[in-house]
């Protein structure tokens, strides 16, 4: 199989150039952003979006969607919340719960990903039907097994994933970090990456050429869905608790991170460099404006501008390179 | 002599079962609307439940997921259905599902509102807090603390996370209710305000306004949410700043009863008696009583100077 590489021009890093304009702005305008600190505080906050953004990105680049995410992340965070408050209510030692709420919230959901993966090539059914599907019985599953009240189960040691730090990094950040370079060494080093590509350019030549369509779909939702617990879990640690109405909406935030990042959704187009850049820019513009003590009503206006920008940029990119 | 005692048996049997028949027809439904999936809103609706169990109600719930829409359909589907009367908390409380309210009012569906004042006379009862007051509960207390623990200090620093982009009424109420009690004490600044009312969205923001304001004094968060989120930032942080609330649930009174002495004060509401008390008057109502045109639910200030009532009010919750 081969795939056309072609080489990287200027243009290219348009948005990379814009966020460093946007971060020298801030480092002069808002008090305290142009700190290590701070800098810290940014890659925590993004960490949650950008470790599902990272399997997003092979999903929407296979030419599907992911809209349970956010679902996702309180089913899980709640599934094990219960799971430890249960477990331990019968005398069960906390280290061996621990391990058993989060191996069960990892199988079920890579076979929630493999099913969702299975039923798309199986049946033709999209992926934006079955994960909407997903995301109101994850939503309502959440508030089922807690009953919707906050439930807060978890050993102190827990919440080291959540706020704690190694050599004075945020642990979530690193996790982030980490998920970033392999999702980047899995996207553009390996088969798999480069049938991620194939599939999500065209299915049928895909399969034409030797490439496992079904098995490729199965294991890129499968992923997505493994990095939304991992997600969750940090998530559930950072609140102390599993709660029914966490992440509500992190799915267009996700999505959005994509889309500014270059990944098209048509398929078969992006980067998770891209989406690493699309990442932080959301998060260093949410932080700038928390910083700048900005209205919450025109945060939400500069996120739009910001997302229509973006793919305008790349729109225009591409028309121009067409031509070309 | 048989056939007139036949023909009076029967007229006594038929009158027995019609009357069995009327009495089981005035077997009420009614129903309860919230707005979203929390602790607050379900503990109003098992208060609720708890009345329609006592008062041998038929309860039809439904949840309108902060959508307004959702809300006028769902009010449009229960006066379709004819239910006896509707206990609501709406997203708008000036407009939104008003017209849709007055349309099943007028088909004779008894009106019950909660939790806000709907901009219209036909409701026969209200159950709310006052947001003013018990922020203001909690603004006493913030108070207080400026006083005693930060005596002398030139600035006071203030933040507040509200969520005034979801409701902004009361958002405001709450922020102005704390605001009011403390802005004239000496030295007290407001630095820094931010909309977050999810846990997670908080724990960020109150991140991010602790790196703009290290030293900063004083968080206030208006709902539960926004409450928790400063408190974990501020823990994650490292910082000095302490965090004054509002609402009150499990979580929320371990922060109380934690040693690393950051969530000072919260002041919670009482959804139980406000759904309780909603389905109740419903009937009432319904049964051609008189009920209050509006109570004031009252609520409960708890401040970590006070363990025992911390420890008290622990026993009783989920």
């Amino acid at each position: 199989m081969s795939v056309k590489t072609k080489s990287l021009k200027l243009q290219d890093f348009m948005l990379e150039g814009i966020l460093i304009l946007i971060v020298l702005y801030l480092s002069f305008a808002a008090k305290g952003f142009a700190s290590w600190d701070n800098l810290l505080n940014v890659l925590r906050n993004a960490s949650t979006t950008g470790i599902i953004a990272f399997g997003m990105t092979l999903v929407i680049i296979s030419g599907e969607i992911d809209i349970s995410v956010g679902s996702a992340i309180a089913f899980f965070g709640c599934v094990a919340a219960v799971l430890v408050q249960n477990l331990t209510g019968i005398g069960w030692p906390m280290v061996p719960v621990m391990i058993v709420a989060v191996v069960t919230c990892f199988v079920l959901a890579i076979l929630s990903g493999m099913f969702t993966g299975w039923i798309r090539h199986r049946f033709s059914v999209p992926t934006f039907i079955t994960t909407l599907a997903w995301m109101a019985a994850l939503r309502g599953g959440a508030n089922l097994v807690t009953g919707s009240f906050p439930i807060s189960p978890f050993p102190e040691w827990f919440f080291f994933l959540g706020s704690g730090y190694v050599y004075g990094i945020p642990f979530q950040a690193i996790v982030f970090l980490v998920i970033f370079a392999v999702a980047y060494f899995l996207s553009k080093y390996t088969r798999f990456g480069r049938a991620v590509y194939a599939i999500g350019g065209n299915a049928e030549s895909a399969r034409l050429s030797g490439i496992n369509v079904q098995g490729k779909r199965m294991a890129i939702m499968a992923i997505t869905s493994a990095l939304t617990v991992v997600a969750a879990l940090i998530t559930s640690a950072q609140i102390q608790a599993g709660n029914p109405t966490v992440g509500a909406g992190l799915e267009f935030t996700v999505i959005s991170a994509c889309v500014i990042g270059g990944v098209s959704l048509m398929g078969g187009k992006g980067r998770i460099w891209g989406t690493f850049i699309g990442v932080m820019f959301l998060e260093v513009l949410l932080n700038g404006m928390t910083l700048l003590n900005m209205d919450e009503y025109w945060q939400y206006v500069a996120k739009a501008g910001l997302i229509l920008g973006a793919v305008l940029i790349y729109q225009v990119r591409d028309s121009r390179q067409a031509r070309a | 002599m048989k056939k007139t005692f036949t023909i009076a048996l029967a007229l006594i049997l038929t009158l027995t079962f019609s009357t069995s028949l009327s009495a089981q027809a005035k077997k009420y439904t009614i129903a309860g609307i919230v707005f979203q999936e929390d602790q607050f809103m379900k503990t109003i609706l098992t208060g609720m439940q708890d009345a329609a169990k006592k008062y041998n109600v038929d309860l039809v719930t439904a949840n309108t997921a902060n959508q307004l829409t959702k809300e006028v359909s769902t009010v449009n589907t229960y006066a379709a259905r004819g239910v006896d009367a509707i206990c609501i908390t709406t997203l708008d409380a000036n407009a939104g599902s008003i017209p849709a309210l007055q349309a099943a009012y007028d088909k004779g569906i008894k009106i019950i509102s909660y939790n806000n004042t709907l901009g219209a006379d036909f409701p026969s009862a209200t159950f709310k807090s006052d947001d003013a007051n018990l922020a203001a509960a909690t603004g006493r207390a913030a108070a207080e603390y400026i006083k005693t623990k930060l005596k002398g200090k030139k600035t006071i620093k203030v933040a507040i996370v509200n969520f005034q982009p979801l409701l902004p009424a009361q958002s405001d109420s709450r922020q102005n209710g704390f605001w009011n009690e403390i802005k004239d004490l000496p030295g007290v600044t407001l630095v820094a305000e931010a909309a977050a009312w999810a846990v997670e969205t908080s724990t960020k923001k109150s991140g991010d306004i602790l790196t703009a304001n290290p030293d900063l004094d004083i968080f206030f968060g208006c709902n539960d949410g926004g409450t928790k989120g400063a408190v974990l930032a501020t823990k994650a942080a490292n910082k000095k700043a302490v965090v004054f609330g509002f609402d009150v649930d499990k979580q929320m009174v371990s922060f109380l009863q934690a040693k690393d002495n950051i969530l000072q004060a919260v002041t919670g509401q009482d959804p139980y008696t406000m759904g309780y008390s909603s389905v109740e008057a419903a009937v009432k109502v319904l049964d051609g009583q008189s009920v209050e045109k509006m109570t004031i639910v009252p609520g409960q200030t708890l401040s970590r100077t006070d363990p025992k009532t911390i420890e008290a009010v622990a026993k009783t919750l989920k």
